[in-house]
């Protein structure tokens, strides 16, 4: 075997080495992300209106915000759904986006653990205002 | 020995070696992350994905540009003018 085999050899066993070994690591992320158990039962549900160009954030007891409020250490279930085109909605620093397509119900389990102020932004074009169209994520003490 | 002399290896290496530096400070290093500091377990749990395939994806950019350079520096042709004398 010469040395521009062996170079060959080397890039394809160190090719599928590196490639193998990122898609192992990447299982337990993508169950993270996927898995609606992942934080185990929800506390409650919030129901999350999304639209041109706004957030609504609707609570157990019937009544609605424009900023999502959660208290620290709570574990909340978002029901997504968008009234007309398809928003994102993604907060950088829970490491997510959700792509919330109309005539759909997307769900996302949240664990509010750091107290703060965040900001959810829309993370899909949707539109003139697609810029403005974030709120605040509040984790409360 | 191959086509390659150990002083080959070695600048070769080198090439890499600086290229893999060079990288790392363009990209801010770790320590000055673009992403943002994760406030759950999940979060915590995709930086740390992040920042491997980060730091993989550097090591196989400084693989193949080092051997750019490394390729470049060997089979220059120094008889050739430069232009600048």
């Amino acid at each position: 075997m010469d040395t521009l085999e062996k170079l060959e050899w080397a890039t394809i066993a160190g090719a599928t080495v590196l490639l193998f070994g990122l898609a192992v690591m990447a299982l337990p992320v993508l169950d993270a992300l996927d898995n609606p158990d992942y934080y185990g039962e929800p506390d409650y549900v919030v129901k999350v209106e999304s639209g041109q160009w706004y957030w609504k954030f609707i609570y157990p007891d019937g009544s609605e915000s424009g900023e999502l409020k959660v208290k620290n250490g709570e574990v909340v279930r978002l029901e997504l759904e968008s009234t007309d085109v398809i928003h994102s909605f993604y907060v950088r620093e829970m490491g997510f986006k959700v792509d919330i397509i109309p005539g759909k119900t997307r769900i996302q389990v949240i664990s509010a653990e750091t107290p703060g102020e965040y900001w959810i932004q829309c993370a899909e074009f949707c539109g003139a205002y697609h810029g403005g169209m974030r709120t605040k994520f509040i984790i409360e003490e | 020995m191959g086509i390659l002399s150990t002083f080959d290896r070695i600048v070769w290496a080198f090439s890499i070696l600086v290229t893999f530096l060079v990288l790392f400070i363009l990209g801010g290093g770790l320590l000055v992350s673009w992403y943002p500091d994760p406030i759950d377990a999940r979060a915590a749990l995709i930086k740390s994905y992040y920042d491997v395939v980060y730091v993989a994806g550097m090591f196989v950019s400084a693989l193949f540009i080092g051997t750019f350079f490394y390729l470049i520096l060997k089979f220059w042709d120094r008889t050739q003018p430069a232009g600048l004398e």
